[in-house]
């Protein structure tokens, strides 16, 4: 109905300016149409290079994440302001088409809550910026580094390199994790050694092994925390510093120091124990040796076996 | 410049030069075609493995020298006893930074490129800052010497000399602080290798601490000559937060 009404008005608009001129379709001349298309082969190159004009400038000046969405804005409200010129140009009338687009404006606002309900989230997600473009951040099970943030979504970019769309309405009802947004990371590495070893001895060694490894920091001091009596084993926390850069470094090298450290100083690291009993706790399990013949494999054997 | 060390490096086509300082194994050769290969790798006594050749695809004709430079970021200074510095109070104390080993190509001109640089020891990484902002740093553990020794002098250490100036009302704890060295100059003489000096007002926990870099080096020096150039021009009247450690820290469970 809507679409109707509009077709209408737009036709009979054209059909006005029918009287003068050479007319290449009726309703509209040649030079009109020459005009218009010189307006969109201008003006389409000039947009894409006003946009990519903003997107450096604002780049160094306001940052990557509003440059972007400037640039947007510039890019969309530049081709918005092109096609109202080349329409006009060719004759139509665009009272009826904003009239129409009020009324199809409140139908897609019906239509398009979620959307907007999302554009609306990107903006508080740029004011609040709880992290910018190549931010590693983790949002649900989802880790990656943050491609763009535009008006609907954030798109990401996985360590495994896969492409995450994710809604901005999303984005802000989560818990967002934004893991390189601090210079400084505390890698922890949780290590149990048996109950025999000494506390103290192990502390002093996991320090000396931090202090050797030149990418561990120095300040803020590590750490080693005793966390509690395990099943099986004296739990211990390593709380190491280092730089973002380096944390999977240190994760990797660290733990291989510990491990050939703890080897060479006879240091147990336990699996886990089962200790059972029967009867009282504190007589061994019996076990009683009877003499008699080696077993050999036979057929029964195999056929009970089976 | 005496030391044998540093300097011009002659090399022919096909053969290896190899230099050691500190723990720093340094190996230089010069290929067909002018093209030279550089590796260096540190062993502190337990055994290491041979570092990676890098390869320098520099002109025939170019020479080769080794240069002493300094660390290429800040080092903070860990001494190894803490000392205060009352009210009012002035010191002078001497901290041996480790150099590195800067490897040129000297052109037809004269003109030098900076092929590679190694440092002659393996130094730690620390934090000078806070949590959410502040700057990478080497870390130096020093005596912190109140006079310059002659048994502190190494071919792979320069000397840096401080005027610690406590400006304050308050006795000053020094047990960590900041040095910029790339502000540095680096002078020589034998196997001494000095900084200019570097004096340090402070003037209280909340005012900080005013650095200036002198140029010149103290008369313990004796007769050196000016070697290496500051890395960066220092500002005029720098004034920054020296003394500091980090106080919070949370743990997490």
């Amino acid at each position: 109905m809507m679409l109707a009404t509009l077709l209408y008005a737009l036709q009979a608009d054209a059909q006005q300016g029918a009287a003068t001129g050479t007319e290449l379709v009726p309703g509209i001349q040649l030079i009109t149409v020459v005009r218009a298309l010189v307006m969109v082969i201008v003006g389409i190159p000039f947009v894409f290079l006003l946009t990519n004009w903003v997107r450096r400038a604002s780049h160094a000046r306001i940052g990557a994440q509003f440059g972007l969405v400037a640039s947007k804005l510039v890019f969309y409200f530049g081709l918005a302001t092109l096609v109202v010129t080349t329409m006009t140009e060719l004759g139509f009338s665009l009272t009826p088409l904003l009239g129409a687009a009020g009324i199809v404006g409140i139908a897609l606002g019906f239509a398009s809550q979620t959307s907007v309900a999302n554009v609306i989230a990107g903006l508080f997600l740029i004011v609040e910026r709880p992290f910018v473009v190549d931010d590693l951040i983790q949002v649900d099970q989802h880790m990656g580094r943050v491609l763009s943030v535009d008006t609907i979504s954030v798109k990401l970019r996985t360590l495994d390199n896969k492409f995450v769309r994710i809604p901005n309405e999303t984005l802000v009802k989560s818990t967002v994790t934004n893991i390189t947004r601090f210079p400084i990371r505390r890698l922890d590495v949780m290590v149990g050694v048996a109950y025999k070893e000494s506390p103290e001895r192990v502390r002093s060694i996991l320090l000396d092994v931090a202090s050797k490894n030149p990418i561990a920091l120095m300040e803020p001091e590590p750490l080693v925390i005793f966390e509690g009596f395990g099943e099986s084993s004296l739990d211990l926390r390593f709380a190491v510093w280092t730089t973002r850069e380096n944390y999977l470094a240190l994760k990797n090298s660290l733990q291989e120091e510990v491990k050939a450290r703890f080897d060479m100083e006879g240091i147990e690291i336990p699996f886990p124990h089962r200790t059972l009993y029967v009867g009282t706790e504190s007589e061994a399990f019996p076990i009683r040796l009877v003499p008699g013949e080696p077993v050999t494999g036979s057929s029964e054997d195999t056929d009970a076996t089976e | 410049m005496k030391h044998d060390l540093w300097g011009e490096v002659s090399l022919d086509t096909g053969t290896t030069a190899v230099r050691r300082l500190g723990a720093l194994s340094l190996e230089l050769r010069r290929e067909p075609g002018g093209e030279v290969w550089v590796r260096g790798w540190h062993d502190d006594g337990g055994g290491a493995l041979e570092g990676e050749w890098i390869r320098w695809a520099v002109a025939p004709g170019d020479r080769l020298e080794l240069r002493p430079s300094l660390p290429d970021r800040s080092i903070v200074v860990s001494p190894e006893h803490p000392f205060f510095l009352p009210p009012r109070g002035r010191a002078r104390v001497f901290v041996r930074v480790p150099l590195f080993v800067r490897v040129n190509s000297i052109d037809q001109k004269g003109e030098a490129t900076v092929l590679e640089e190694f440092p002659t020891i393996v130094l730690s990484d620390t934090w000078w800052g806070g949590f959410t902002e502040g700057e990478l740093a080497y870390w130096v553990h020093t005596r912190a010497r109140r006079a310059a020794s002659p048994e502190g002098f190494e071919p792979h250490y320069a000397v840096c000399p401080f005027e610690l100036v406590n400006e304050s009302l308050y006795a000053l704890p020094v047990e960590r602080f900041a040095v910029r060295v790339a502000y540095l100059t680096l002078f020589g003489r034998d196997a001494a290798v000095w900084t200019d000096e570097i004096l340090v007002r402070y003037e209280g926990p909340e005012e900080g601490s005013r650095i200036s870099y002198t140029g010149r080096v103290p008369d313990d020096a004796g007769d050196v000559e000016r070697i290496v150039e500051p890395r960066e021009l220092a500002p005029k009247g720098l004034h920054s937060r020296t003394f500091s450690r980090l106080r919070a820290f949370s743990v997490g469970s």
